[in-house]
């Protein structure tokens, strides 16, 4: 982009003005973008986002504003309303101070070459392969892949402020996913499958477009469940959506703000034995990966739950502050995917890259274990941080009888409380799978495998 | 430090950069193309307990393109206005359409539009200095404190956005645009015994500064707090079917997810939707009439040309029980041999218009919230909508809920807990009995597109409504 901004001009000039400290956060992202519907290429589309985000510090208060003009005199009248909006928050004191460089962590796979040169003729190429895959399911059924999308993004991301960070790094992620639905007689089938991936070398629109595919043939056939406390096993899609609510809970602020079922907890049993948690912004092909958090703290690994003992909770850098800690590397700025507009937002705590330890059975070897339960791979809903009450519709969900699968399930619900289910994780999958998850400012990624819960209450319709 | 390439743009106004757009197609051959410049300024002041917590000030521009070819379309937007990278994609939304594969996209036919809407509102708000707002918010949440050791916090958030919108397309139209849009919400969380409680209300609208300067907020306000501590006394929520009395809150969150994600004709298209092949059939009671009205100032989904530049209209989705029409785009509309009903929006200038709501709502009948409460027996009142999922294949939507209260012979009698209702939307909008005279409408931000998300602006609500075949969830 043709730019007017110049970083060490505008920090000196908002110094001039009175800031104490200042902060640019600068964000370039590409994006290639194939969408269909009806199994036909809709649209394709490339679009350029460019914006800044400045914070500054003025006599302990902190100003935010953000631009997407990038002439000289709306970049300074911005910075400058930031000071401005610094002194009228006079009342409210934060304690950081915004962070010098230190050495940034070594984060790999987070750009591919060949995703950040992808045209969207390749992009169009992989659409036709996930579209022929539904194909390859082989019973007779006429798929209609109702909504498809395949979206690339190569963001370069810099950041400098008036301590002297001054450091950049680029990213790329796509996703891929589509619905897929069946109509015969007066039955309906639904499927919907997608993936999250930051190298195009892992990105697989065979199994997406069959996964999808399977789904609406199997959902064509689905019956009722009647309400029933059971083995429940949830996969690593659904668990991406279940543990939502969780890390809500150990974010600092929520702890701070009393919005947490986990106020307190920290060294106390929160979950079965087999629980390990981690929030790893340095996790290798990590969508919420980068060498440094949204403030510039270099990203770290964190132990959030071991053995099922609460360990940590996550913190930016005010909440760090407050509790007299150095930040976790958790200060992010909220979005919903895509992120090519995280500028617009003022760091507060998210997750980076959650990740479930993963365990020694494979989902067949869960599934073989239980007589009577169920398979949900896909969870919509919410729940609530401050009680740990949830409910989340099962929206691809299966009856287990003896060890195998039996057949779909209409509709059902599953509702229950955070504290019980975590302590009712039985086992652990070995199937980790990263996806991107959004309620809210919760959303971050989840990389997570199967889990089979005990005494899981499934609503009926 | 990082290097950039440093070069000092041409000054161009927003009828520049549309005019260079416009310029590049001059000679190309192309069905259909439209170009939209967006510069949007927005504020958002949050208090927390009567102290400010948060100003956001911002500033977006950018513009978007759209071509259509006679295979698909193609999409391209930028916010770097230089004449270079204006051509770059122009010629890139150009290039994409012809990559597609579609089966003809056709658009219905619309007139030729030449118009200017300025900001029609008494105060500007951009007139009205920062330090003033803020000391006039803090004025209003400290009148309305009330002294109660139970109430834990309460919060305050008020935001106010222009967006100035230009509009060009291959057809001829030309409208410039100057909407404005305004909201103030209140909360308050109250804790007792371990118990805790929420809620909250507002208003909204697209009006100006002076929507917020009505005295009448206060004692809103208060009664939001008030509110918050009766609830902490919520008795167990009863579970099963019984009649339901939603107030405008609870109708909008109903109507939007029940209804209004179904209704959208490329849910339609995509036979993604439990109202497919149910053009003029009965699907609600006949005393029923859901109306989408783009016109309505009221709501936050207002303007008077959407993003196709098709002039607003409000149009009756749903008369007197009976569906009468779907949301159109001009593509969809084209694909049922109709007109578009100016339901085509985009979040902002770098993504295309789909189909999406904007002020939908049920229309008010002749009875009093109080008659209908009298009316009932036994059920349950509730006021407030937190949030819920639908499934649009099937009709069926399950809702979270707060501010309930239990009806006993005719009265309100206790509040109750929050909980859950349930049901399937057919079913639901046919058990429909009563409906109030008074016409609420509530301010939301509705997503679309998941796993890729547009976010816009609308309003959803209704009067009080009385539903009989509906779940409630209980609570413990």
């Amino acid at each position: 982009m043709e730019t007017e901004l110049n970083p060490s001009k505008l920090i000196d000039l908002a110094i001039k003005k009175g800031a104490d400290q200042v902060e640019i956060y600068h964000l370039k992202d590409e994006c290639i973008k194939v969408q269909t519907e009806s199994g036909h290429i809709k649209t394709s589309g490339e679009i350029f986002s460019d914006g800044v985000g400045f914070r500054v510090l003025k006599n302990k208060s902190l100003g935010f504003t953000y631009t997407t003009d990038f002439r000289k005199d709306t970049l300074e009248k911005t910075i400058e309303n930031a000071i401005k909006i610094a002194k009228l928050l006079k009342s409210k004191k934060v304690e950081f101070s915004f962070p010098k460089k230190g050495k940034p962590s070594i984060v790999k796979k987070i750009y591919s070459k060949e995703l950040g040169e992808l045209n969207a003729s390749q992009a169009l190429e992989l659409m036709n392969r996930l579209l022929d895959a539904i194909k390859s399911n082989k019973k007779n059924y006429e798929i209609v892949p109702t909504y498809g999308l395949i979206e690339c993004h190569k963001t370069h991301v810099f950041l400098y402020n008036s301590q002297g960070f001054d450091d950049s790094y680029k990213k790329t992620d796509m996703l891929g996913g589509i619905r897929t639905l069946i109509n015969k007689y007066d039955k309906t089938g639904n499927g919907f499958e997608a993936q999250f991936c930051s190298q195009i070398e892992n990105f697989n629109p065979e199994n997406i477009g069959y996964d999808a595919g399977k789904q609406a043939i199997d959902n064509l056939e689905s019956k009722k469940i009647d309400t029933c406390k059971t083995d429940l096993i949830i996969g690593p899609h659904g668990n991406a959506k279940l543990f939502i609510p969780f890390t809500k809970a150990i974010y600092a602020n929520n702890i701070k703000n009393k919005q947490s079922l986990f106020i307190d907890k920290i060294g106390e049993e929160i979950g079965s034995k087999n629980l390990f948690m981690y929030d790893d912004g340095t996790y290798e092909g990590g969508l919420g990966s980068a060498p440094f958090d949204d403030e510039g703290v270099s990203s770290k690994r964190k132990c959030i739950v071991e053995g099922g003992l609460l360990k940590n909770y996550l913190y930016d850098l005010e909440t760090a502050s407050e509790a007299g800690i150095e930040g976790t590397g958790n200060g992010i700025r909220c979005t919903f995917y895509p992120n090519h507009n995280k500028y617009k937002f003022n760091p507060t705590v998210g997750v980076t890259n959650f990740i479930l330890k993963k365990g020694d059975n494979s989902k067949e070897d869960l599934i073989s274990e239980i007589k009577n339960g169920v398979l949900a791979t896909f969870l919509v809903g919410d729940g609530d941080p401050a009680s740990g009450d949830f409910s989340f519709e099962i929206r691809n969900g299966y009856q287990i009888e003896n060890g195998e699968i039996k057949h779909s399930l209409r509709q059902a619900s599953f509702s229950g409380n955070l504290s019980e289910t975590l302590k009712n994780i039985q086992e652990i999958g070995d199937d980790s799978r990263m996806t991107q998850a959004f309620i809210g400012v919760g959303q971050g990624t989840f990389i997570t495998p199967s889990i089979r819960i005990s005494d899981a209450l499934i609503v009926a319709e | 430090m990082f290097k950039y390439k440093f070069d000092v743009l041409k000054r161009m106004s927003m009828d520049d950069v549309v005019s260079n757009i416009v310029d590049f197609f001059l000679n190309k051959k192309v069905k259909y193309y439209d170009v939209r410049l967006q510069n949007k300024v927005s504020t958002n002041i949050i208090l927390k307990d009567g102290s400010v917590e948060k100003i956001n000030k911002s500033e977006d521009c950018g513009v978007g393109v759209r071509v259509l070819s006679d295979r698909a379309w193609g999409f391209s937007s930028t916010n770097d206005t230089s004449k270079k990278r204006l051509s770059e994609i122009a010629d890139k939304a150009m290039r994409m359409s012809l990559l597609g594969r579609s089966e003809g996209i056709c658009l219905s036919e619309s007139k030729t539009v030449k118009a200017k809407i300025p900001m029609n509102v008494k105060i500007d708000p951009r007139e009205v200095p920062l330090e003033e707002k803020i000391s006039y918010l803090k004025d209003i949440s400290n009148n309305a404190k009330i002294n109660d050791d139970r109430i834990v916090n309460s919060n305050l958030t008020y935001s106010e956005e222009i967006n100035h919108l230009q509009f060009r397309n291959s057809e001829g139209s030309g409208i410039e645009m100057t909407l404005p849009r305004i909201r103030l919400s209140y909360s308050v969380t109250s804790s007792y015994q371990g118990r805790l409680a929420w809620t909250r209300d507002g208003v909204s609208g697209s009006h100006g500064y002076e929507l917020i300067q009505d005295k009448r907020l206060e004692s809103k306000m208060r009664k939001v707090a008030y509110d918050s501590i009766e609830l902490l006394k919520g008795d167990k929520t009863p579970a099963g079917k019984m009649p339901i009395i939603m107030g405008p809150d609870v109708v909008g969150l109903f109507v939007h997810e029940a209804f209004g994600h179904s209704n959208e004709a490329d849910s339609i298209l995509q036979g993604r939707s439990f109202l497919k092949n149910k053009l003029n059939e009965k699907i609600a009671s006949e005393k029923v009439n859901i109306v989408s009205d783009p016109l309505l100032k009221e709501g936050t989904g207002y303007y008077e040309y959407d993003d196709e530049g098709t002039p607003a209209r409000k149009v009756v989705l749903v008369d007197h029980g009976i569906l009468r029409s779907y949301m159109h785009t001009r593509e969809t509309a084209y694909k049922f041999g109709l007109q578009s009903t100016s339901n085509a929006r985009a979040e902002d200038y770098s993504f295309e218009p789909i189909v999406r709501m904007n002020n939908l709502y049920v229309e008010p009948g002749d009875w009093t919230r109080e008659e209908i409460i009298e009316d009932t027996k036994t059920g349950i009142y509730i006021k407030t909508g937190l949030g819920g999922m639908e499934d649009p294949e099937r009709g069926a939507f399950q809702f979270n809920v707060n501010g309930c209260y239990l009806i006993e012979n005719g009265e309100i009698s206790k509040p109750l807990r929050n909980t859950c209702l349930a049901g399937f939307s057919i079913a639901a909008l046919s058990s429909i009995d009563a409906l109030g005279d008074q016409l609420g409408n509530f301010a939301g931000t509705c997503g679309k597109g998941e796993p890729s998300m547009q976010m816009v602006p609308n309003s959803n609500g209704g009067p009080a409504i009385r539903v009989n075949d509906i779940i409630v969830g209980g609570s413990t």
